[in-house]
């Protein structure tokens, strides 16, 4: 008796689950779309859920991020802040005011092309194909052209000091390291980090990394890893990192590779532009 | 490592007397000694710190170059009214570090800010805005006026008014700009003005000399109980009045902008002052370690 109810409870439970994911998507203005296949539906929950797993791992939680409504639970489902969220609803005029804005074919829709061309012209993180290709955009609060031109200036002025720390002593970097060091790849954050830090110690910068799956080419590499050379070298250096207060304030944590430490620091994403301001 | 160093009260007010005492001899070596500016070269900027956020304990301020690990620059012991004079750096980024003062230089530092410095041209570092929101802030500054005039700025860093008007004059040089906020330059006429500082329930105002070719920055700072103006004189052949700074002849060395023919105008301002200055001088609540010009409250 009880295993026949717990047979039809569960049997109850997955027809709703499997109605729920085969309903027909629903636009921001309350129409329905035409119904998609499980295996649709299911690709765009798995970009859905990458997306929302990227963000909360990598995007500062001081950043608000707007999303369409299922995005939106899916990012709070993942541990971001619910205050940092703003719903994209079918009355938005634009995801001006957020630091952020997901791009789904819901909010595709509703904004149009001037959602990359105007709002939000940086790819910072992309998740899945077609539609349903889930796209991380950093906005850009003056405009896109605006951006750009701010973009390009930062570029310069992280070459600049790139440049400068492959002159200092105290700095080593691998082949890949230096490369990104004098492009103006690296995130103004690390290379302010770094220029403290070869004051007072030898760092050995193995790579720098993560700018995001399928990230625009202009987005910063926001991490990096550096060699300890011992257990000494490796709390001093911990010890100045987590001193450190925003924006400088990293995540860090350690590996081991072989007989080597690596300690990884890493920033939130967006990077913040004007942090080297040619005054 | 080269510090820059800041003096205590006491000692302030020591060289203050000290400075208005020596102004005329100090004027009469700058006749024979232009070459006070060959400590400096054509790749070197200029740099000053300046504490202006009132209820901030005094910290030091650390400057690490990008490119050179063992080039630092400190600043100690920089208390509220603070302004260093100013130092010749080569030209570069640098990071910006703030430590509590008298911590260790190998105790961990906060980062606050970088500064890019370009070659030929000066800044003012200051920490602005109430502690709890501390931040370093990069003011380029301007140190050549246009010939035979005067430029004039506002820096407001009183936390008691949170806004205040400030007039020279006629001329309204800043409507109530709001507290950790600078203007821009204003260029005026040469002459004596009176300066009137007004916050919504203090004022003050003090007479101030303005000679044609130089740059002024006016701080409007708290004084307990009561708002207070210093006047920094920022460019164009300023003596470095005292502040210790190793610039190589103590307060004559070359600031930015510096020319033979300042330096003489400035030997003679010192014979002018020589004999009130030292009155003049040992008032002020914060006395020069600046290019402070001396200033009279009426």
């Amino acid at each position: 008796m009880v295993s026949g109810l717990v047979i039809a409870l569960v049997a109850a439970i997955g027809t709703a689950i499997y109605l729920a994911e085969a309903s027909p998507s629903v636009r921001l203005d309350g129409r329905t779309q035409s119904a998609s296949a499980p295996g649709a539906v299911r690709a765009a929950a798995a970009s859905r859920k990458s997306a929302a797993s990227w963000i909360a791992a990598q995007v500062g939680h001081s950043v608000i991020v707007a999303c369409d409504p299922a995005m939106c639970a899916a990012l709070q489902q993942a541990g971001f802040p619910a205050a940092d969220v703003s719903t994209i609803g079918a009355s938005s005029a634009d995801p001006m005011g957020s630091g952020i804005v997901v791009s789904t074919m819901a909010v595709r829709d509703q904004l149009g092309s001037r959602l990359t061309s105007v709002y939000a012209p940086i790819v910072l993180a992309s998740f899945g194909k077609g539609q349903d290709l889930v796209q991380v955009l950093a906005t850009a609060p003056d405009g896109a052209a605006a951006y750009r031109a701010a973009e390009q200036s930062d570029v310069q002025l992280r070459q600049a000091a790139g440049r400068q720390l492959l002159r200092n002593h105290n700095i080593r970097a691998s082949g890949s390291a230096a490369a990104a060091l004098a492009a103006g790849q690296v995130d103004s954050r690390l290379l302010i980090t770094l220029a403290a830090l070869a004051h007072g110690y030898q760092v050995g910068v193995l790579w720098f990394s993560d700018a995001g799956p399928a990230a625009s080419p202009e987005v910063p590499l926001r991490a990096m890893a550096i060699r300890s050379a011992n257990s000494r070298y490796l709390r001093s250096v911990l010890s100045f990192l987590h001193a450190q207060q925003a924006p400088y304030l990293a995540l860090t944590y350690i590996t081991r590779s072989g007989s080597s430490t690596i300690v990884h620091v890493q920033f939130t994403a967006p990077s913040p532009p004007g942090l080297l301001t040619k005054t | 490592m080269s510090g820059i160093h800041v003096m205590t009260r006491g000692a302030r007010m020591m060289s203050a007397v000290l400075t208005a005492a020596a102004a005329t001899s100090i004027g009469l070596l700058a006749l024979t000694a232009p070459a006070a500016s060959a400590s400096t070269s054509s790749q070197d900027g200029w740099i000053q710190l300046a504490h202006l956020s009132p209820n901030t304990p005094a910290v030091d301020v650390y400057l690490y170059s990008f490119g050179d690990s063992k080039a630092q620059q400190v600043i100690q012991h920089v208390t509220y009214g603070t302004v260093s004079a100013f130092e010749a750096l080569p030209a570069g980024d640098y990071t910006v570090a703030m430590r509590a003062a008298g911590a260790p230089s190998s105790s961990k530092p906060v980062l606050s800010t970088a500064v890019d410095i370009l070659a030929g041209h000066a800044y003012t570092v200051a920490g602005m805005g109430p502690a709890s929101g501390l931040r370093l802030q990069v003011i380029p500054d301007t140190l050549t006026p246009p010939a035979g005039k005067v430029l004039v700025r506002v820096i407001q860093a009183s936390l008691q008014q949170d806004s205040v008007t400030v007039t020279a004059g006629g001329s309204h040089l800043a409507t109530n700009l709001k507290f950790a906020s600078v203007t821009s330059y204003h260029t005026m006429n040469p002459g004596t003005l009176t300066v009137r500082a007004t916050g919504g329930s203090e004022s003050t105002s003090s007479t101030i000399a303005l000679a044609a070719g130089t740059t002024h920055t006016l701080v409007v700072l708290d004084d307990p109980g009561k708002l207070s103006i210093d006047d920094l004189l920022d460019g164009a052949g300023s003596v470095a009045a005292t502040g210790g700074v190793q610039t190589g002849l103590g307060g004559t060395a070359a600031r930015p902008g510096a020319s033979v023919r300042p330096w003489v105008a400035v030997s003679l301002a010192g014979l002018a002052f020589a004999g009130g200055g030292v009155v003049l001088v040992s008032r002020r609540r914060r006395p020069a370690l600046h290019a402070r010009r001396q200033v009279t409250s009426v």
